[in-house]
């Protein structure tokens, strides 16, 4: 049995503060790595089968896009602004009291399940996984790699 | 002999991540498990946030602890989690 909230999975993550938390630190603390060259979270997926996950090279595309190399953000994953957007309002939902981020929490809830825009996202980047590793499979690889 | 300690650990770590992403599957939906197989730190997170109730502590604690082992080989052994990133590293200059 599926949760009622199944369709719309940004908002239950906004909603629950200590999960917010402990996500963002964790991001923040893998960009920080990367950054510095540093041994991070290694996707498990293209390290056993050395085939790309759907999000092999956001990390990666996020510092890029933080650096102002937007076509060099692009290049490694074209939804590295959306995941960035993402993340700038989920520290905004952490850091700004509960009274403004209740109402604007149920309005996303609502956008959701209205629109379907997570599901059009996340359908979309899966479709781009594929095409990526349909089409330009080697060139993928190769960038994922380094 | 490394390398196939690393492999080994890679091998644990997937498994681990592929139980952890069902228990994701079943109990969230398919998107929250989309969402878990593009970001597998969400999937982490996850996990240990509801191993109790789930019933997955001890896969939490192996993978975990494979994590770190993987996290400890690469850096002694100073293989970058990323090769050949920062992509064009300043010149050391003496």
């Amino acid at each position: 049995m599926l949760p009622s909230n199944a369709f719309a999975p940004v908002s239950p993550l906004l909603r629950d503060r200590k999960f917010a938390l402990v996500v963002a630190g964790t991001a923040g603390v893998q960009i920080a790595l990367v950054s510095l060259s540093l041994p991070g979270w290694e996707c498990p997926f293209f390290r056993v089968t050395g085939i790309p996950c759907p999000g092999c090279g956001l990390t990666r595309a996020v510092i890029l896009l933080l650096k102002g190399d937007v076509p060099g953000s692009l290049r490694f994953h074209a939804f590295a602004p959306i995941l960035l957007l993402t993340a700038v309002s989920l520290i905004l939902f952490l850091v700004l009291p509960r009274s403004i981020t209740q109402p604007a929490i149920a309005k996303v809830e609502l956008l959701e399940q209205r629109t379907g825009f997570t599901v059009i996202i996340l359908v979309g980047l899966i479709l781009y996984w594929l095409a990526r590793l349909l089409f330009m499979q080697t060139a993928f690889v190769q960038l994922i790699r380094g | 002999m490394l390398g196939i300690l690393a492999m080994l650990v890679g091998i644990g770590c997937l498994i681990c991540f592929v139980i952890v992403l069902i228990k994701l599957f079943q109990n969230e939906g398919a998107l929250k498990g989309i969402l878990g197989i593009i970001c597998g730190l969400y999937t982490l997170v996850w996990g240990w946030m509801n191993a109790d109730r789930l019933g997955i502590k001890n896969i939490m604690m192996i993978w975990t602890l494979l994590l770190i082992i993987q996290l400890v080989l690469n850096f002694v052994f100073g293989v970058a989690m990323i090769p050949g990133y920062p992509p064009n590293p300043a010149p050391v200059v003496p």
